[in-house]
């Protein structure tokens, strides 16, 4: 019999082993969130002097439908790229739709649609035109957080 | 359990806790940043920066081989000459020693300092009398135990002093004042002085904290995005202009000759990829009144539309403009047989996601092209037949229309009697030059037949070309101006009579619109398409009246027309200005008179109608198709200009048929001569004047209505 024979294991000895294989994983869960954290801080150093980069999937959008922005940290190289994850501030001016130089800042109280939300770890942030929007020109700019 | 519960929460607690992953302004260094195994690698780290100590790790094994594992360097700033002291402090079980480096020193140098205790795990401290300067302080561990921890600091052995002259401090540097307002150095250039939480020790050297914004992004919210309304504005100019740009919806229309080139520029409300630019021909209307596309080249057998592409700089604009000569119109188009001479050039863009923009009228512009006046064509050819300018036939052809073409157009067929050709018909005489100068004499290639002669209206080397039209007759009496001025003079009529004279009457009917405009003064100028040299244009004032029914009706007499050779241009805004009956229509900026469906385009004769049509944007309104922006302008004045200015006048009875006159009097569109005032009347004014002329005269002879 295996158990007579001694080879299988108690359940202590099971227990321990969970408890270790547990602990093996968390480190290198650790390691590697640590790892990655020291890229992005590295990345994000370099970003420190340079641009941030964000563009619409579309140009013409309707009201109610989404419209997907892609961010990117630009390195002072102005080659190197980081997708940037995380939150932002914004700045959103509305303008005429027959005079596109005539615009005004909107107050981030009536921006509940793009306030708050952040880029995703892939850059991208998905946001929704208020379906009550009616024929206007928004000129949007980001400030990623934490970034200087 | 309890032992379980706490493994699990430092399991999560390390697998979720992310250190770095705020992220912040770091200037100076709190702990080591990797790698710096080596002088030039730490110096692309921050700085260590003075009373702000870091901590480090030395991971290194024991293998000898692996020195620069063993070594961590720091970057330091000091302003300024003076002590400083370095402290390593080690809590390890290493024997961990420090150096002090001099920039530019060599690896492997001794250094500037040393502290190396012999025990393990024994602190380490250097205190250095240096310049300012760069430097790297080492901490190097000697006996190669792992992953020992340290922390490293450094400080001024006093206050430091001003930093020299010409001197500022780097990042991390100090700045600002200390004790008793001493200065602790300037910063250099791009960075500032952040403060200390003591005022005493002034600040230190940091970069201004950046402000990263994106550039803007624009979104076109917009109802319909399936051809986004990019379209802003289009405006033409000149390229000689100096500057001066006409916006398309106003100003007099340009003429594109063979001297000149114009500039076509348009804008985008965003940033798009492709900016292309459409020519129409205005001349070519489709069947709801559009004017068709231009082509000047066939692909697959298909007509492909004459495009321009607008130069850009960058990936994306929201400007650009197109270069057009004369040379890009100087074409047949495909779609008509001949060169286009009224254009209409709409802007459309494309955005990147290759949508196409919605026409607009803010980006349509338009121009004539001059086309010479002295050319004809050859057999073959598509014709003008009609009141349209367009191709004349050369010499010795007609413009025949078999069936196949247009009403007013038709080809240049041979005619078959080349000995004389008949009234209306091409004619061409061929001029003797003597080499001295002048002509000697001419011979008429292709004579009018018997009762007409050919009248020029354009050369071709030594050629001349005109029509055939019918002889003066030679018996008739040249007529006076005043014969035919209200009251008329009343000479003595010679014995064969007056020369036939010409009226030109106009009646332009407006469908609905109410009477109670009042008179209105319309220049009517009369011009010669192919004028004799030092010929100028006459002009008479006319004075419209609208009538009950909706018209405006003139005549005028004309001395100097002839049937079939003369331009009729009408020039005066008010006559455009209407009104209608339409409840609630009200006169304003869109009530506009559509100058391009086709009966405005002939020259207009009794009982030609001038349609007025709704503009869908402005229910109850109308615009005009010529400018196409719902607005009166001079532009559309110029159009209506253009238009009547390239028609001939072939037929111009004098008609008392339409309203305002009565058909008493009038055989086959002809005023019998008893209506001696023209008032379309017999009355007793024309008594009079015939009794005058009797007495005058004492004579009285009746003429033959012919």
């Amino acid at each position: 019999m295996l158990n007579n024979q001694g080879f299988f294991p108690s359940k202590k000895t099971i227990f321990g082993a969970v408890i270790v294989l547990l602990l093996v994983v968390g480190l290198g869960v650790t390691l590697f969130v640590a790892q990655r954290s020291q890229q992005y801080r590295s990345k994000a150093t370099v970003t420190g002097a340079s641009m941030f980069r964000v563009a619409a999937d579309k140009t013409a959008i309707k009201p109610g439908e989404t419209v997907t922005f892609s961010a990117y940290l630009i390195g002072p190289d102005g080659v190197s790229k980081l997708t940037y994850e995380g939150g932002y501030e914004v700045e959103v001016m509305e303008c005429k739709f027959a005079e596109p130089a005539n615009c005004t800042t909107i107050p981030s109280a009536s921006l509940d649609w793009i306030v708050g939300k952040t880029f995703s770890a892939q850059g991208t942030l998905v946001v929704t035109i208020p379906p009550s929007t009616s024929q206007v020109i928004y000129k949007i700019r980001f400030q990623p957080k934490g970034v200087g | 359990m309890k032992k379980i519960a706490l493994l699990l929460f430092i399991f999560f607690f390390s697998a979720f806790f992310k250190p770095g992953n705020v992220l912040a302004a770091v200037d100076c260094l709190t702990s080591e940043a990797e790698p710096n195994d080596t002088m030039v690698q730490a110096d692309l780290n921050f700085p260590l920066c003075p009373a702000k100590g870091a901590s480090g790790v030395l991971p290194v094994t024991s293998d000898e081989a692996d020195a620069a594992s063993r070594k961590d360097y720091y970057k330091i700033n000091v302003i300024g000459s003076g002590p400083i002291t370095i402290s390593l402090v080690n809590p390890s079980t290493s024997d961990l020693d420090l150096f002090l480096y001099k920039d530019g020193a060599a690896e492997g140098d001794a250094g500037l300092a040393f502290s190396g205790s012999r025990r393990n795990g024994s602190s380490e401290s250097i205190n250095a009398d240096i310049d300012a300067g760069k430097y790297f302080i080492l901490v190097y561990n000697y006996s190669g135990g792992s992953n020992e921890s340290y922390s490293i600091s450094w400080n001024y052995g006093k206050p430091p002093p001003p930093p020299s002259v010409g001197v500022c401090s780097e990042i991390g540097g100090q700045c600002g004042s200390g004790l008793a307002g001493t200065s602790l150095g300037v910063c250099c250039g791009g960075l500032i002085c952040k403060g200390s939480l003591n005022p005493d020790q002034g600040g230190t050297c940091v970069k201004p904290e950046t402000v990263i914004w994106s550039d803007y992004v624009e979104l076109l919210v917009t109802n319909s995005t399936d051809r986004p309304p990019y379209c802003a504005s289009s405006k033409i100019s000149y390229t000689d202009s100096g500057g001066a740009v006409l916006d398309s919806t106003t100003g007099p229309i340009l003429v594109l000759e063979q001297t000149k080139s114009l500039n076509i520029s348009s804008t985008s409300k965003l940033p798009v990829s492709r900016f292309s630019y459409t020519f129409y021909n205005r001349d070519n209307l489709n069947d709801v009144g559009v004017p068709s596309v231009i082509s000047f080249e066939q692909k697959d057998g298909k007509n492909v539309p004459f495009t321009m592409t607008g130069s850009i700089t960058g990936d994306l604009a929201t400007d650009s403009n197109i270069k057009v000569t004369y040379e890009d119109l100087d074409k047949i188009d495909l779609n008509t047989g001949k060169k286009p001479n009224n254009i209409q050039v709409n802007a459309n863009f494309t955005d990147p996601q290759g949508k196409f923009s919605a026409q607009d009228p803010a980006c349509v512009t338009k121009f004539l092209v001059l086309q010479q006046t002295v050319s004809c064509v050859g057999a073959g050819t598509v014709c003008s037949r009609g009141r349209l300018s367009g191709n004349t036939c050369c010499g010795g052809l007609t413009c025949e229309n078999d069936g196949n073409q247009p009403l007013d157009f038709g080809l240049c067929k041979t005619i078959a009697n080349p000995s004389c050709v008949p009234v209306g018909a091409s004619c061409r005489v061929t001029h003797v030059i003597n080499p001295a100068g002048g002509a000697t004499g001419s011979t008429n290639d292709v004579p009018c037949c018997a009762g007409s002669t050919c009248v020029e209206e354009g050369t071709t080397g030594n050629s001349s070309f005109g029509h055939c039209q019918p002889s003066p007759n030679p018996s008739c009496t040249e007529r006076p101006a005043c014969l035919d001025s209200n009251p008329p003079c009343l000479p003595l009529v010679p014995t064969k009579g007056w020369c036939p004279s010409s009226f030109l009457t106009m009646i332009v009917k407006f469908p609905g619109i109410s009477t109670n405009v009042g008179p209105i003064p319309v220049n009517v100028i009369i011009k010669n398409p192919f004028p004799v040299k030092g010929e100028a244009p006459v002009v008479h004032t006319v004075i419209f009246n609208f009538n009950d029914n909706g018209y405006y009706k003139a005549g005028i007499y004309v001395p100097i027309f002839r049937t079939g050779t003369r331009t009729v241009l009408l020039k005066g805004p008010s006559h455009l200005q209407v009104k209608f009956d339409s409840v609630p229509f009200v006169v304003n900026e869109n009530t506009m008179l559509d100058t391009t469906m086709p009966p405005y385009q002939r020259v207009m004769t009794p009982g030609d109608v001038v349609q007025v049509v709704p503009d869908p944007a402005h229910p109850g309104a109308t615009m005009a198709q010529s400018g196409q922006d719902g607005k009166l302008s001079i532009e559309d004045i110029s159009a209506a200009v253009s238009i009547l200015s390239r028609a001939q006048v072939l037929e111009v009875p004098y008609d008392c048929s339409g309203p305002g006159g009565t058909d008493t009097n009038v055989v086959n569109n002809k005023i019998k001569r008893e209506d001696i005032n023209r008032d379309c009347k017999i009355s007793m004014e024309d008594v009079s004047l015939i009794m005058n002329t009797i007495r005058a005269a004492g004579t009285l002879e009746v003429y033959d209505e012919n």
